[in-house]
């Protein structure tokens, strides 16, 4: 385990990854409806909370329970991470503001999630309010939210994943963001992945769509030796009894 | 001063392992060496690093001994030993960024320890209380809580506990441990004050146990030094009330000079007189390697106290 990389957990991807993200990167999840990168993002926030890492997640799709209940299944309890504060939520998926009381338990709340500035400032608390730290990994499902058709234009999460990329590589630590690359026209997609460090996308297979299996792919890194190695690897993702499992395809025995 | 053997010091009854993060054994072969002169072991589950040596759904694992309590305490259950387990409370290296302890004595600016945390920490004790809901599973016949305390007298004035105290004191914006002690009356109330905040926390650890219906008893740890005045000194140093935590606390373990050099001028039986008011269990910590003579200090000492047992960090002796 390397002390700069924030690993999944998921050991054939980590060591596929050299380690797993590299502290102060920015790195996208492309994924397409039905794919299980919810689980993924899963696996890397328990894994955080399991190497003692402070996370901050990021919710405009889910309510936090959802991923509550996730962490639990992966064996870490998320209520006593969340009591000592280094697991933090930050909901942007329930409006607490509606009907004028809280529905939801979080500190931290997004009032409106097409607003650069509130999203900024609401995740710039929450990080205040790690103190110091020196490993936090920032999920966030997803970044669709920001991106047309739900906004009028991608420049919004440009800016916002532009800002992380300035802060993350001078604070430390890693975001990973989820976008789903079937929500939008392909242009505005690739628009945000061009800031990314790292981009890795969780498709269904396109030979055989009977099948349903999901490929996981590395479209993009910024270093050029580990892209290399990864250019023409693919990765088989299969969930079984609460776990993820992720085998390179040439090594699948059926 | 001439060291002892290691197979003097482990098959002397009154001598029994403490087994920490740092000892680079196998537990299969030391406890299989040494296991028959045993009848209680100690092992450190949750360490300073922050991390725990068993495997835990609530803190991160020490790399490599991730398995390591269990496979202590299953072991020691075929030989019929007790197993102890220790565990770090406000000495917490993963915690200590986020939950500062801030010590400030005078104008000076503030200076944070190194490793410990601020105990006044409501999250952070519920934290505490379910890794020992945790361990407790673990078969084991006790739980020393190591670090229960204050670093030192001059702390804690981190902005939670100068926010917290003030709420109760007409006190300036800014104070300081020395502002403190120039005023008696309010130096005793911040002592008090400390000495709840404690007394809080275990209680909370406790009422947690209970409620699980488990009857493993929570052995407190003392500090024994003279640069900390000894017994007498653990209110004003440490922020322990003995008497009140012994209502919580099932017994006492007093780690003996952990600062200073033994010296059996030092020890007779007035020393421990406020321990042995209470009346409950008392057991010894050493964590240095011994002399001869040491060793004979320790055993002096665990006569007047009646200690079940002297535990022996073996990680000094076994290297």
């Amino acid at each position: 385990m390397l002390k700069d990389m924030y690993d999944f957990g998921v050991p054939e991807l980590d060591e596929a990854l050299g380690g797993g993200l590299k502290d102060g990167s920015v790195a996208i999840l492309e994924d397409e409806i039905g794919v299980f990168s919810d689980i993924l993002l899963s696996y890397f926030i328990a894994r955080g909370l399991r190497r003692g890492d402070d996370v901050i997640v990021l919710l405009t799709e889910h309510p936090v329970q959802y991923y509550v209940n996730m962490i639990n299944i992966l064996g870490v309890r998320a209520d006593v991470a969340m009591e000592v504060g280094k697991l933090i939520f930050v909901d942007a998926f329930l409006s607490p503001f509606t009907v004028g009381r809280a529905l939801h338990k979080t500190k931290f709340a997004i009032r409106n999630v097409g607003s650069l500035s509130d999203i900024r400032q609401t995740l710039q608390a929450a990080i205040q309010s790690l103190g110091e730290t020196s490993r936090i990994r920032i999920v966030i499902d997803s970044l669709s939210q920001l991106l047309p058709p739900m906004t009028q234009s991608p420049q919004p999460a440009a800016i916002f994943l532009q800002q992380q990329h300035v802060e993350r590589s001078e604070r430390g630590g890693v975001l990973l963001g989820l976008v789903h690359g079937d929500g939008h026209l392909l242009h505005i997609v690739r628009s945000i992945e061009y800031i990314a460090d790292i981009v890795l996308s969780m498709r269904f297979s396109e030979t055989d769509k009977s099948k349903r299996e999901v490929y996981l792919r590395v479209l993009k890194t910024n270093d050029p030796l580990l892209f290399e190695k990864l250019q023409n690897r693919m990765f088989i993702c299969s969930y079984k009894q609460n776990r993820l499992l992720i085998h390179e395809r040439d090594k699948i025995v059926i | 001063m001439s060291d002892l053997e290691k197979n003097e010091i482990f098959k002397n009854e009154m001598v029994a392992p403490f087994i920490t993060e740092h000892a680079n054994i196998d537990p299969s072969t030391f406890i299989g060496e040494y296991g028959g002169y045993m009848d209680k072991l100690a092992v450190v589950a949750k360490a300073e690093s922050g991390e725990v040596l068993y495997q835990s759904s609530i803190a991160p694992p020490l790399i490599d001994k991730e398995n390591f309590v269990e496979h202590v305490s299953n072991i020691a259950s075929y030989l019929d030993i007790k197993v102890y387990i220790a565990m770090h409370a406000f000495l917490d290296k993963l915690f200590h960024k986020k939950f500062k302890v801030i010590g400030l004595d005078s104008e000076k600016p503030p200076t944070p320890d190194v490793d410990f945390i601020c105990p006044n920490r409501k999250g952070y004790w519920k934290y505490l209380a379910e890794i020992m809901v945790e361990v407790v599973k673990l078969q084991i016949s006790g739980i020393f809580l190591l670090d229960f305390r204050y670093p030192w007298r001059n702390y804690c004035f981190c902005t939670e506990c100068i926010k917290d105290f003030r709420t109760r004191e007409d006190l300036p914006v800014y104070f300081h441990y020395g502002l403190l002690e120039e005023k008696s009356e309010t130096y005793d109330k911040w002592l008090e004050w400390r000495s709840e905040i404690l007394y809080d926390a275990l209680k909370s650890l406790t009422d947690r146990m209970n409620s699980l219906g488990t009857e493993v008893p929570v052995i407190l740890e003392i500090i024994v030094d003279p640069i900390s005045q000894m017994l007498e000194g653990v209110f004003k140093y440490f922020g322990q009330d003995l008497k009140k935590l012994s209502n919580l606390a099932n017994g006492f373990i007093l780690n003996i000079y952990p600062y200073s050099m033994l010296s059996k001028d030092d020890i007779n039986e007035e020393v421990f007189e406020p321990i042995l008011a209470i009346n409950k269990p008392i057991y010894m910590l050493y964590t240095k390697k011994p002399s001869i003579s040491d060793f004979e200090i320790l055993k002096n000492i665990a006569k007047i106290v009646d200690a079940k047992k002297i535990f022996l960090d073996i990680s000094q002796i076994i290297s």
